[in-house]
């Protein structure tokens, strides 16, 4: 019986590459960048994907520079992602043939599936950090597998897991990949 | 129980896609999310396959909503009713061709 955790996946708003240091600004500034045409908003997730970091909109200076949280100004030559902190647009994975779920790093969950076919066995949720040594996002989408198969066979598509994702520990989904 | 999506091809009438074993849906080809994402959208099969559906441009992730969206329904049927008939007027655009990888 085919089961699908439904996950919100927050969207992607803009995306760039950092070229002014804004480390004792606690800032992102891109000179090239439309940050209010395009639609930034305070409260939006910054994925810094050259360190693998992640903070938040705190303001919109202007089109070209954004105030993020103290002390997590972004330093030059930085491909930054900014995603919405409020959008988010559903995504179904399977739910079923899994072996196991790990907390991958922490922003990332796997959901590794019971599969000899490399390139189809595993799922990686890339998220907003649960702190070090948390298993929250983990521990969540273990949750959310168990329920999708405990459900009537034609709940065929479980939509609780990103409600749960919040309640866990804030976790925003910003991507998903098979691989 | 197999389930299929009955998936209306410009020019070559219905062509069936299976609705099983399918472990995300993704925009854009065979290659990956970031390539022809606004005209291409695949399903990746836990056996390693890969069926790409070729559509004229439409908003990113509107296709591949409509067909995950259209996945669940047919799913949902009960088990004699084996395919999901998408009608063409339904379609958010036009399919031009079906190819598995």
């Amino acid at each position: 019986m085919e089961k699908f955790l439904d996950i919100p996946v927050y969207v992607l708003v803009t995306n760039g590459t950092t070229d002014a240091d804004g480390t004792a600004s606690d800032e992102l500034e891109d000179s090239t960048a439309t940050f209010e045409d395009d639609g930034v908003a305070i409260g939006d997730i910054v994925h810094n994907g050259t360190d693998n970091t992640y903070t938040t909109v705190v303001a919109v200076t202007s089109q070209t520079v954004l105030e993020v949280e103290a002390g997590d100004g972004l330093d030059t030559a930085k491909a930054y992602f900014i995603h919405s902190g409020t959008e988010a647009i559903g995504q179904i994975v399977s739910a079923v043939d899994t072996a196991i779920v790990e907390q991958g790093s922490v922003s990332t969950t796997t959901i590794n599936y019971d599969s000899a076919v490399s390139g189809a066995d595993v799922m990686t949720i890339t998220h907003t950090p649960v702190p070090a040594g948390s298993e929250a996002g983990r521990n969540t989408i273990q949750a959310a597998i168990v329920s999708a198969a405990q459900s009537n066979w034609k709940r065929v598509s479980y939509d609780q897991v990103g409600d749960a994702l919040l309640a866990a520990q804030d976790i925003k989904v910003i991507g998903i990949s098979l691989g | 129980m197999q389930k299929f999506l009955s998936i209306p091809v410009t020019a070559e009438l219905n062509q069936l896609v299976s609705c099983n074993d399918i472990k995300i849906i993704e925009v854009g080809d065979a290659t990956g999310p970031g390539s022809n994402p606004t005209t291409t959208t695949t399903l990746y099969y836990g056996s390693g396959k890969k069926v790409t559906l070729t559509h004229t441009a439409i908003t990113a992730f509107a296709f591949r909503d409509f067909i995950q969206d259209s996945v669940v329904q047919c799913l949902q049927q009960m088990w004699h009713d084996v395919t999901l008939v998408i009608p063409e007027e339904d379609l958010p655009s036009a399919v031009s061709g079906i190819a598995i990888a």
